[in-house]
Formats: C-alpha cells, structure tokens, sequence
C-alpha cells in the first residue's frame, strides 16, 4: 500500500494521496496534508458526476510537485473516454492545486466537478493508534472559502480552503457546475492552506533565508552548487544524484535558523530536527554541502537544555532529541517540546563543531557556540555519568513517555548479551564512550586554538586520555578479542559482537594494538555480508537477518565504520565495504533504504529491503557521500586538503570537481586499484 | 514583589549572562490579566523590556521598541520562570504568544534557568 501512495513534501509540509491524488484517510491511514505534524487534511476526494476518476499516469515532477492524468471509466478498453483530468499539486504553506478538465468531445458537456473535504487534525503520533480527539470541530462557510477548524482549549488549527474558479462551498466539501465547450478546457487553481504558527505568532527571522520560495529554482541552485562526480561506473552517477536531491528534500528550516536549513531525519514521518540524524547527516555531507552543518549547529545551539525536567528527560547543556509541535507535544501528552531522551547527541554536537571547522575554517561559528560547546562538554561529566564510574551511560527518567533505549540502536532488543539476555539500565553502550573521547580530544583542539584557554585543553585531554586507557580496560573481552557491547547497570561486561565496535575505530578511542582485532571482527563472516557489516553478528542468540538492530545491515553505520577503518590505516577494508554498499545502492536505484537484510551476499544475490516507513531517510542519503570521503581519503590538513585514493578496481576512474573548504574549491582524482 | 518582579528584578541584577553573548536584542514582555491571548501592544498589560547586548542585560518596566514581542497571561508566566509550565508547550497550545524574532524568544528563555528560580522544571 504504502508504495503505492504519493508523497510530495517541502520542509515538515507533506502530502500522502493514493494514484489518483484522492486522500480518503482512516484514523489509522498516513494519508493527508501534513504541516507541523498535524494532518490538516483527511479527506479530499475528485468526482465527475458522482464518479470517481481512473489514472492514466503521474508525473512526479519534483519532491515538491506532482500531476495526476486522469479519465472517467467507460467500463472497457474498448471505449476511449471523452475527457480527462489533470492534477497538478505542489506543496508551500499547504498545498496548490491546478484542476483542469479537459473536454475531447465534438460537443458540448455538461458536468458535476465534486472535491469533497474534510479534517480531523489528528497528531501525527496519533494517527497510527488512532486515538479519540479531545476537541470540537467546526466549519465556517463564506463565497469564497471553506475553513475547518479545531479547538481543544486554546490550542486552534484551521485550514482553509479556496478555489479561484466560482464554485458552491458546503461543509464537506466544493461543487463546480460545468458547461465545456466541444474541444474545449475548463481549469481552477485550488488552494488548501493551513494555520499554526502564524495564528499564535508573528515572527520574523534573522539572517539571509538559503532557500528562495521558488522551489524549481531553489533545487536547481543547490546541485549547481554541489561537487560534480565523474566516474566510470553509471550507477554510482545515479546513486551520487540520488543522494543529492534528496538531501534537498530532506532540508528542514526550524524556525529558529532565519530560513536556513538542516536536514530532517527521514522522508514524511520524520521531517524535523532530530539532534542525532541531524549531526551525523551533516557530518556525512561536510565535504560536499557544509552549510547544512553550520545550521545544525546553530539551531541545536539554541536549544540546548538549561534546566532538569523528568518529563523531557532535559538536563543544562544536553542537546536536543526531537522536537515536534502537534498536539500531544501542545498538551504534554508527548514530551518532544523538545524532548532530549538521547546520549550522543551532545557529544556529538562538539564534534561536528570541530569538524565544521577543519573543513570549512569557519571560526566565527567555533567562537560564538564556544559557552554551548562547553556546557555540552561539562554534560558529559555532570550529568551522563548516572553510575559514578567514568562513563556515559543512559536511564530515561520520563518513564511514561520517554525513550528506553537512548542511542541510535533505539528498539528494545537491540542490546543483548551473547545469550540473548538484555541489560539492565542504566546501560553504557561503547560507542558512547568513543564519542565522548572524541568530544573531549576536539574540544581540547578548540580550547587551545579558538578559546585561548590552554588549561581547559590541557584538561580535556588529560580526560580523554584517562579515558581511553579505563576504556580499553573495562570494555576489552580478552576471550573474544572484541570490545563489549555496553556495560549493564551491575557493571557486567555485556558480551554480544556488533557493529558498534566500528564506531569506535571512528572515535579512535582503540588502542593501535586492538584495532586489528576489532577489524578482524567487522570484516569476519559473523558480521560482514559481503554487501556490509551486520548490526549484530551471526551466532548471537538474538541475531536475525531481518532484525532492526540485531542483524540487519544499516548503511549509514557502515559509513562510519568504513571511516573508522581508514583513520585507523585500514583502507583497503574501508574500500571494500563503500564498495558492497555502493553496489547495494545500485539495486535500489541509488536510494539506500534505512536498512536492508543481513543475508550473506552469495545466499540472496541482491540485497533484500527492510520493510520500513520511512525513505529516503536521511543518515542513509548521506552514507554514499562519506564512502566517496573515506574512499578517496580526503582529509583537512591545516589549509589544504589532503587525498589518498584508495578505491575499490570495479569503480575505475573517480572524479570529484570543485570540492568546498577552507582551501576554496579543488578537484580531486582517483582510479580503483583495491 | 511576587516571582514576575522577582525574575526580572533576578536578571536586572545579573548584568551579564555569558550564554547570551553570541545575541543582542530587545524582547518586551506584556503579562496581561485575562485569557492569556494577550491585548494590544501596552493596553493594560504589566510591560517588561529586557535588553541583551552581547550578553550584557539590561531591564526595563516599560514600554519600548523590541525585536521580539512575547504576550502572555502574567500567573502563566509566573509558572513558566518558576519551571511550574514550559514555555514552548504553552505557545503550542496558543498560551504564549510570540512576535518577531523567534531565535532571540528561544535564547532569552535561557534567562528562566539563570534566576535560581528554577533549578528544575515540572511541568
């Protein structure tokens, strides 16, 4: 069903309708006009004479616009219909709608053009469970509109509906009475428009927007800014373009970023600020769109925690996990106003400062976020250590509402010993600790070069190395020659092998010495498919292909990884597994699905999808843009770039034109030889 | 002096608030009594103007020219500083009304913290 639907979107606006353009929505169904996640639009279904129309074919023109070609039924193929319809919808402050008809008879005709319409405002968080509204619903009917509109107390959305051409307006809906000439056409331009933020505020933004209203032209600026790729291999040209339009699409402007944007985490469900998807996405697109990272930055900036609060799992100087503004954040019936249930995101958020930085050199930016900066680092210590032993470990203090599981393994199962029994919390998952190393060795590089406070480096560095020797101690599974995958609130070493080890090689927190051990295992038969690295290895007791987390492959994880393993002199292992993800990407025409099954390579022969809601998702549009990175081993070196090919034979030459940075722009060049 | 006079009287006494230094701005609050939509610009409501100059605050209790305008009920505003309510679900559920500048509404509500006056927040 699900990819049957239509989605055109622009920023946290979107669209669901079926093939015909027609949304019929159940309280159940995803189908809708969607805006700060609430549907505004639940029903809205064309007629002709009381018919329902066929579909000849859709044209999706952008992620923004589509058009629906549609003809009566004549009940056989024998018959050719002496009319169509055209649809032409595009999404900004709501949508627009272009309704044509088209008349190919040699007379005239009569018609009955109905659009019936309705709203149940429901929160997106409610839609899949369908709960009961707590609201009144009301309507207001004048010559030229139709408003629908809920109220719950003082919380109020409205939208409303228009047509230029003149129609009659009822409750459920507008009624068009037609005479179209022989050959002839009849058309409106209808307007459903939505209301939230400008009913209970006005606001102006700071700052140059970065993004005109025009769309067209909007995306047509951002890939004439982007690095051009000249390869060998077609399907890595697909997939390159895949990833950068949707990048586009993913673009989120919280209304705090001046009209500025960041990416969102995934495609409808997830279009808003996520602190995690939003910094690792911008991570993975430094090299090639950079600015998305300094808006990401600036609008987790600002809303870093201040204060303790249960309910939103809020602690001073921890950034954001989501932020939403349907009606169970309004009524605290969610806690995403915003809510900040996560424990990477904060240190995450330093070291996206300090990479922003070797990139772009944009110490502007490093020197205002300096007190956000700090206070994210000075979380680490005061407020994640919930044992009292050195490590960042997570306990959601929102039991109702809040999430269990706080890194980016989030499902229940995700982190398990061997045998399949599951920790206790608080639990401190390694790769936590290698962010946290991370964060503190770049905000040392910050302190010292930017904050003119060597005391405060010296100090950050002296906690990050002690971390790194406790760290390669307590996790470090001797029998297994593997790091744990957390340790359990007893302090247990929780023994299951998973892919978060890879992360680790990316934080550099591994001693030289183990690294080799750690690779050994992420290239091994329990974790690699040949296509990448499992979430968790073969042979554990809860590894299953298909699993989410427990044995799925994930490609943004690889990217990591892939990354990892070239900081840590593995390139020709990084190189091999851009290489089975890239070739992954070529069997979903360039659009990595968040996840897909962990069978071996050789079992399937094609990578099989897992079945997820949500495409593209964000963090796996910006995993083939870090394996161009890792493979083409570009790395900031004070002013330049520095370029150490190593790619895999099957790609042959690899181009990538006027790369941005604190250098300007270069071009780089590469030819496969792993 | 009841908890509004006392948060401003908190940040007047601050004088600088190092999370703020990367802003300067003007926002007016106008605590009205009533429904919490809040009435026309200065008719009838407890006006407040808090300054930030890179960090350096300054209050008023007055009128004046702001870049961001935030209009509310004066009890749900003695809630929010004293972490009794949170400020962006009560905007959500058009309790708080917000005009202008959007980014300077977010970091001036770093003030809340500051005070003392709530080290935590329920609700």
């Amino acid at each position: 069903m699900a990819d049957r639907m239509v989605s055109i979107l622009d920023g946290n606006t979107f669209v669901v309708s079926d093939q015909r353009g027609d949304i019929e929505a159940s309280p159940t169904d995803t189908s809708g006009l969607f805006s700060y996640d609430t549907r505004f639009l639940s029903t809205w279904v064309l007629t002709v004479n009381g018919e329902r129309l066929n579909t000849l074919s859709i044209d999706d023109l952008n992620y923004f616009e589509s058009r629906f070609f549609l003809v009566p039924d004549t009940g056989t193929v024998y018959v050719n219909a002496t009319m169509s319809v055209i649809r032409q919808r595009a999404v900004g402050g709501g949508f627009r709608e272009a309704l044509t008809v088209l008349n190919h008879a040699d007379e005239p005709v009569k018609l009955t053009v109905r659009i019936d319409a309705g709203c149940d405002f429901a929160d997106l968080f409610e839609v899949k469970d369908a709960a009961k509204k707590k609201g009144k619903y009301y309507h207001r009917i004048n010559h030229s509109s139709l408003l629908l509109g809920y109220q719950r107390e003082t919380f109020n959305r409205e939208t409303t509906i228009s047509s230029t051409a003149p129609c009659k307006y009822d409750e459920n809906g507008l009624t068009f009475e037609l005479r179209i000439g022989a050959h002839s056409e009849w058309s409106t331009d209808l307007t459903v428009a939505t209301s939230l933020v400008e009913e209970i505020s006005r606001q102006k933004v700071r700052g140059k927007a970065d993004r005109s209203p025009d769309l067209a032209a909007n995306l047509k600026k951002w890939m004439a800014r982007t690095p051009k790729m000249l390869c060998d291999v077609p399907s890595l040209d697909v997939t390159y373009e895949r990833s950068l339009v949707d990048l586009a699409a993913l673009r989120f402007s919280p209304r705090i970023a001046g009209g500025r944007s960041l990416p969102a985490a995934g495609l409808p469900w997830f279009m808003a600020m996520f602190g995690r998807d939003s910094i690792l996405t911008s991570l993975q697109a430094l090299p090639f769109v950079p600015e998305l990272a300094e808006t990401t930055l600036r609008a987790l900036a600002t809303w870093q925690g201040t204060v303790l609060d249960d309910f939103r799992d809020e602690d001073p100087g921890r950034i954001v996990h989501e932020m939403r503004y349907g009606e169970t954040a309004a009524f605290e019936e969610q806690p995403h106003s915003p809510y900040y249930g996560n424990a990477d995101a904060t240190p995450l958020f330093v070291v996206l400062l300090d990479e922003y930085e070797r990139w772009t050199g944009d110490s502007k930016v490093v020197k205002e976020l300096e007190p956000e900066a700090r206070a994210a680092l000075a979380w680490i210590d005061d407020y994640a250590d919930l044992q009292g032993n050195g490590y960042v470990s997570y306990k959601r203090r929102n039991e109702k509402t809040g999430l269990e599981n706080q890194c980016w393994k989030d499902s229940w199962d995700s982190i398990s010993y061997r045998d399949g029994r599951l920790p206790d919390f608080p639990r401190a998952t390694c790769e936590l600790q290698g962010y946290a190393y991370d964060a503190k060795m770049r905000g040392a590089r910050l302190a010292r070069t930017f904050w003119k406070d060597p005391a405060y480096a010296d100090e950050l560095t002296r906690q990050a190395t002690d971390l790194k020797r406790r760290f390669n101690q307590d996790f470090w599974l001797p029998d297994r020659q593997a790091f744990a995958l957390a340790l359990d609130a007893d302090g247990s070493k929780v023994d299951a092998l998973a892919s978060n080890m890879g992360h680790l090689l990316w934080s550099g927190i591994v001693d030289k010495a183990k690294a080799k051990a750690v690779v050994r295992h992420l290239m091994g038969p329990k974790l690699f498919t040949g296509w990448g690295i499992r979430t968790l290895a073969e042979g554990e007791a809860r590894f299953n292909p298909i699993g989410y987390h427990v044995g799925a492959v994930w490609p943004f994880d690889n990217s990591f990884i892939a990354w990892g393993m070239r900081n840590y002199g593995f390139k020709v292992e990084a190189a091999r597994v851009a290489a089975g993800i890239l070739d992954a990407a070529a069997f979903f025409r360039g659009r990595l699905p968040e996840a897909f099954g962990g069978y071996e390579r050789s079992y399937t022969m094609y990578p099989v999808e897992y079945p997820t809601a949500c495409s593209p998702q964000a963090w796996s549009t910006g995993a083939p843009l870090l394996l161009l990175r890792t493979m083409l081993g570009l790395e900031p070196t004070e002013d330049r770039i520095s370029v150490d090919p190593v790619l895999p034979k099957e790609i042959g030459h690899l181009a990538l034109l006027d790369i941005p940075g604190r250098w300007g722009r270069v071009d780089v060049y590469g030819r496969g030889r792993a | 002096m009841d908890a509004v006079e006392q948060f401003f009287t908190e940040v007047k006494g601050r004088e600088y608030e190092p999370t703020l230094r990367r802003i300067s701005g003007t926002v007016r609050y106008e605590l009205t009594n009533g429904n919490g939509k809040g009435s026309p610009s200065g008719n009838g409501a407890d006006t407040w103007m808090i300054s930030i100059d890179k960090g350096d605050l300054s209050v008023a209790h007055r009128t004046g020219k702001a870049d961001t305008i935030v209009r509310t009920d004066r009890k749900l505003f003695e809630r929010i500083v004293t972490g009794r309510a949170a400020a962006m679900s009560s905007m959500l559920r058009g309790l708080v009304f917000i005009e202008g500048d959007p980014e300077l509404a977010v970091l001036s509500s770093r003030l809340f913290a500051t005070t003392g006056m709530m080290e935590v927040r329920n609700g």
